[in-house]
């Protein structure tokens, strides 16, 4: 039911003229019994206030009008001749113009302020629900309670609804927290995902009744708000728009400041749990070896006392040494799968070369390896590698003692070392009986034997920590029979950016 | 050895640890001072002035570095640190607080044995100062002759750079002691160099194909894995 533009204006004009009639008739009426005791200038005075009062308590139209429709009154009943527009004397005309310029001036002034005292109030009812909204948004602790926030200052600024719809973990908006209307869940989800530098056009989508608005943080948005506008709402105004752009980056800064926040508080725990951990294997390691150390110790004083023992007894001290020794190595695999589990072990990453921790894993293996032959083959100038230097020597011994446990005594094993474009190439490769056809992959399992000599058994843990580490440190490793027979573990590392890019060592300080 | 009665004190809280310790030690011909904490065995020290400190760092009453910080200012006696073998940090921190040497348990007797008397023969050398026949040493066929500056491999001379031989001399002038990364970056480079241990890593792999057979497999010089390199004979 919408009437027409003019008809409107002119029945608004004529509900004004009928009162400022009513006005002017009134002050008149009143003034008529009075017009021979009263000064003229007091007269023109008392319309004058009354111009004022409208113009202060009601407005500038009705104020313009009632000061016409005084002038004529004035110059009718009160100018003489009384009861004509006949004017004599031109003095009158001059107090007539100076009336009319001065009823007009005062209105405008008037309603003008009238106008600057509604736009500072509205500008602090803007500044006040825009800081009730921040002091809001800055004590909240979850994602969800930044709606309540939200509704109220959208419901009191644009007379509006509003929603907020946030992210899952695989960034997609879920929509059970928006009821009352029907939602556009793919339409949200494209202005959720929009680009922060898209066009100023699209920061607000607009379809039916509602508006889509991303709420952004420095990387990306957050979410999206949704204002359902009143039915009668066609347009944002200006002030409304910047008072929204102002509400969507507060919002965007609230989100952004929970989400750093979780995640610092998700570090912590973390940081805290892999301590827990560290100190519970280390304590654990600590309680294991200090019983075993002092077994091992014990058996080595026995054969030191005099006279020397029989060698049936040597033999079961060595033969009881030897158990010790595997039970300890058993021990440390079990600890070190313990840290590596699920990739959250900590590398003690330095600048290493690959010679030096080969070097030290074929001493640290040395007892396993007596009676084998191990060779190594490298380039004459590998650069230096980023790694855990412990770590990488855990996996060379355990490849060397995995192969001296698979292949007879007097074989050979060889560890070669090459670099392949931005890759460094491992092989560790035995000429013993090979690995079991079809096992390749599953001897890389946790606690799978392969087959082996008998009392050489073993957790079965060396070959999954080899794994874990190569992995941890961005590699892969593969196991495969060679051509002449032979097991042949190959596993590569990325080089990365080595502090130099060659070991010319004169040119170092 | 044996024929002279040296003294050693030995701080060690697990009964049965310091049980044959003691024994490996006497057998060595040591008369040992047994102690259970650190208070004690610091009193053990002050008072029996031995010829040899063996340390375990986790002591009930103090960590086994701090009693090597109160101990070295004073005292120059060799001390060897017994520890377990995950703490990789403690015992770089016991070696740069001065300890000699350091065996990771469980350790055997034969190689403590071995241990005692490479310490006992580095620091009984120390006291004659450089003599002739100390500023020779000679390790497989490498002579090192630190009077001429010269370093000879199977009669030839071999050429060293500057920094190669400096670090080469303080090895051979600590034969058989572990030196910490820290320690030799501060030796050769100056303390302001202490944390860049891929700068000496760099330099031992020229000295390593310079002086060992097969680098990759080293006899003499020894890398200790996340502590440091020693010398071996």
């Amino acid at each position: 039911m919408s009437v027409p533009a003019s008809v409107t204006a002119l029945l608004n004009f004529a509900r004004d003229g009928i009162a400022a009639g009513f006005l002017v008739g009134v002050t008149t009426l009143s003034l008529i019994p009075l017009t021979h005791h009263l000064m003229l200038a007091n007269i023109l005075v008392l319309y004058l206030l009354l111009v004022f009062l409208v113009a202060v308590k009601i407005g500038r139209r009705l104020s313009i009008l009632v000061s016409i429709l005084s002038l004529f009154a004035f110059a009718y009943y009160f100018v003489p001749p009384h009861q004509s527009f006949n004017i004599v004397d031109q003095q009158y005309w001059l107090i007539l113009g100076f009336m009319l310029t001065i009823s007009l001036i005062t209105t405008h002034l008037t309603t003008g302020l009238h106008i600057q005292v509604a736009i500072t109030e509205n500008r602090e009812r803007r500044i006040r629900s825009l800081y009730e909204l921040s002091s809001a948004l800055t004590g909240i602790v979850t994602r969800d309670q930044v709606v309540a926030p939200c509704s109220h200052f959208a419901d009191v600024n644009f007379n509006a609804k509003a929603s907020i719809i946030l992210p899952d973990h695989n960034n997609r908006l879920f929509s059970d927290s928006y009821h009352q209307e029907p939602l556009d869940i793919r339409m949200a989800q494209t202005v959720y995902e929009q680009k922060k530098d898209a066009p100023a056009g699209a920061l607000f989508h607009r379809h039916d009744r509602l508006l889509y608005i991303p709420l952004p943080g420095s990387k990306k948005n957050h979410g999206i708000l949704v204002l359902t506008l009143h039915a009668s709402h066609d347009e944002l105004s200006p002030e409304q728009t910047s008072l929204l752009k102002t509400c969507i980056a507060l919002v965007g800064l609230a989100l952004e400041r929970l989400s750093f926040a979780t995640k610092v508080q998700q570090t912590a725990l973390e940081i805290e749990a892999e301590r827990l951990r560290n100190a519970l294997l280390s304590s654990l390691s600590h309680d294991l070896r200090t019983p075993i150390a002092a077994m091992a110790g014990i058996a080595d004083t026995m054969q030191l006392r005099h006279p020397p023992l029989s060698e049936i007894h040597n033999d079961l001290l060595n033969t009881m040494r030897n158990q010790m020794r595997l039970v300890l190595s058993d021990i440390d695999k079990l600890l070190d799968m313990a840290r590596l589990h699920k990739g959250h072990a900590l590398l003690h990453k330095e600048w290493q070369l690959l010679e030096e921790v080969i070097g030290s894993a074929i001493k640290t293996a040395a007892i396993v390896l007596s009676g084998y032959q191990v060779q190594v083959h490298s380039d004459e100038e590998l650069p230096l590698l980023e790694m855990d230097a412990m770590l990488m020597e855990r996996v060379f011994c355990n490849l060397l003692e995995n192969a001296a446990r698979h292949t007879p005594v007097g074989s050979r094993i060889d560890i070669a070392a090459h670099i392949k474009g931005d890759r460094l190439v491992v092989t560790v490769s035995d000429n013993g009986p090979g690995l079991p056809r079809g096992q390749e992959e599953a001897i890389f399992e946790k606690f799978m034997h392969g087959r082996s000599k008998a009392g050489t058994g073993g957790v079965g843990l060396g070959l999954s920590i080899v794994r874990a580490v190569i992995e941890a440190h961005g590699g892969a490793i593969q196991a495969s029979n060679q051509q002449g027979g032979g097991a042949r573990f190959e596993f590569f590392l990325p080089v990365g950016n080595s502090p130099f890019s060659t070991l010319d060592a004169e040119r170092l300080p | 050895m044996s024929d002279l009665l040296h003294r050693a004190v030995l701080i060690e809280d697990e009964t049965l640890v310091r049980r044959y310790v003691a024994i490996a030690l006497e057998t060595l011909g040591f008369q040992v001072w047994e102690s259970e904490t650190a208070a004690q065995g610091l009193m053990e020290v002050v008072s029996r002035q031995p010829d040899l400190i063996i340390l375990d760092l986790g002591l009930p009453d103090r960590d086994g570095i701090n009693v090597i910080h109160e101990l070295r200012p004073w005292c120059d006696i060799p001390i060897l640190v017994l520890s377990v073998r995950t703490e990789e940090l403690q015992k770089v921190a016991a070696l740069d607080a001065g300890a000699d040497d350091y065996l990771t348990k469980p350790f055997g007797v034969p190689e403590l044995q071995a241990r005692i008397r490479a310490v006992l023969r580095r620091t009984q050398h120390k006291g004659e100062g450089f003599a002739e026949n100390n500023s020779v040493v000679d390790f497989g066929n490498i002579r090192v002759d630190m009077i001429r500056r010269r370093v000879t491999r199977a009669k030839k001379t071999i050429h060293l750079t500057p920094t190669e031989y400096r670090i080469l001399t303080l090895l051979v002038t600590n034969i058989g002691k572990v030196l910490t990364h820290r320690q030799i970056l501060r030796d050769v480079w100056g303390p302001g160099y202490v944390d860049r241990p891929h700068y000496l890593r760099v330099f031992m792999a020229g000295l390593r194909r310079k002086i060992e057979n097969e680098p990759a497999n080293p006899k003499h010089i020894q890398t200790e894995t996340g502590i440091g390199y020693r010398l071996v004979q």
